[in-house]
């Protein structure tokens, strides 16, 4: 386990990149382990939590919901769950990962069609990217 | 056109339309005697271009940009570039953390016939690696 040192709520909060109010929503989501306190009340954290937060926004960022970030952070095999229950559960988030994949691609596709027809000289009301969009399906 | 009828002509959820009006994305349309929404054909036009901008993954944010940039006279086309370009890179910085993540879970699930416990660290990690992949 983590040895490092302890981090107040804000701390976290800022090392993370997000802010406190993140930092108390995850915790009520249960994507965090609740942390131990201080005699005066304060929570504190191991610094492995920074990284466990910013994988928590990244992976929202990606497209992840926080139930399915809650079960990507819950594939571990321990005392309560099967081997094969998590190798499942991992299978079934590499398919989903792969479907988000390729709606990326089919985006990034078309965007690159698209800034390939822009020159970036003419006026915005005759840009041929807001042309295109206004007139086609971009992306079928 | 009643507010169902534009949605099933766009595609676009009767709540999505009513939430782009009042943040307004959509142009408040004229109400009928009985109070009911009227639409004309622009509104159809520009929620088919919100849709669409919506489909290749624009925030809102953006889509209000290129709506204000599409009216203004003086706005250039340059700025429009810019953001379908930092958008692009956007949607590739994902690409290369989702196949990152998706190979440390095909790693793990290699891995997971042996007795060694499975760690939500190297999860964690993937989103790192992802940087240098």
């Amino acid at each position: 386990m983590e040895t490092g040192k302890s981090l107040k709520i804000g701390q976290l909060a800022q090392r993370s990149a997000v802010n406190l109010q993140t930092i108390r929503f995850y915790e009520r989501e249960g994507l965090l382990p609740e942390p131990p306190r201080l005699s005066s009340g304060y929570r504190l954290y191991t610094d492995s939590m920074v990284r466990r937060v910013r994988f928590i926004k990244r992976a929202q960022e990606i497209g992840f919901s926080l139930a399915e970030i809650r079960e990507l952070l819950s594939l571990r095999a321990d005392g309560r769950r099967e081997r094969n229950e998590v190798r499942d559960l991992a299978h079934a988030k590499i398919a989903d990962i792969e479907g988000k994949i390729r709606t990326l691609k089919a985006m990034k596709t078309a965007l690159t069609r698209l800034t390939e027809r822009c020159s970036g000289c003419g006026p915005a009301s005759e840009c041929p990217i807001l042309e295109s969009i206004d007139s086609e399906e971009v992306l079928r | 056109l009643r507010i169902g009828e534009l949605s099933k002509a766009t595609g676009v959820k009767v709540v999505t339309i009513r939430f782009y009006e009042k943040t307004g994305i959509l142009t408040a349309p004229a109400r009928s005697a009985g109070n009911y929404r009227i639409f004309r054909g622009e509104h159809i036009r520009r929620l088919h271009f919100v849709r669409r901008c919506r489909d290749l993954g624009f925030s809102l944010e953006q889509v209000r940009d290129f709506l204000q940039l599409s009216t203004q006279s003086k706005a250039s086309c340059a700025k429009v570039c810019r953001i379908a370009e930092l958008h692009l890179r956007d949607v590739e910085d994902k690409i290369a953390d989702l196949k990152c993540l998706a190979s440390e879970l095909r790693r793990i699930t290699a891995s997971c016939t042996g007795t060694r416990p499975m760690s939500e660290c190297r999860i964690i990690e993937a989103l790192y690696k992802a940087k240098e992949c």
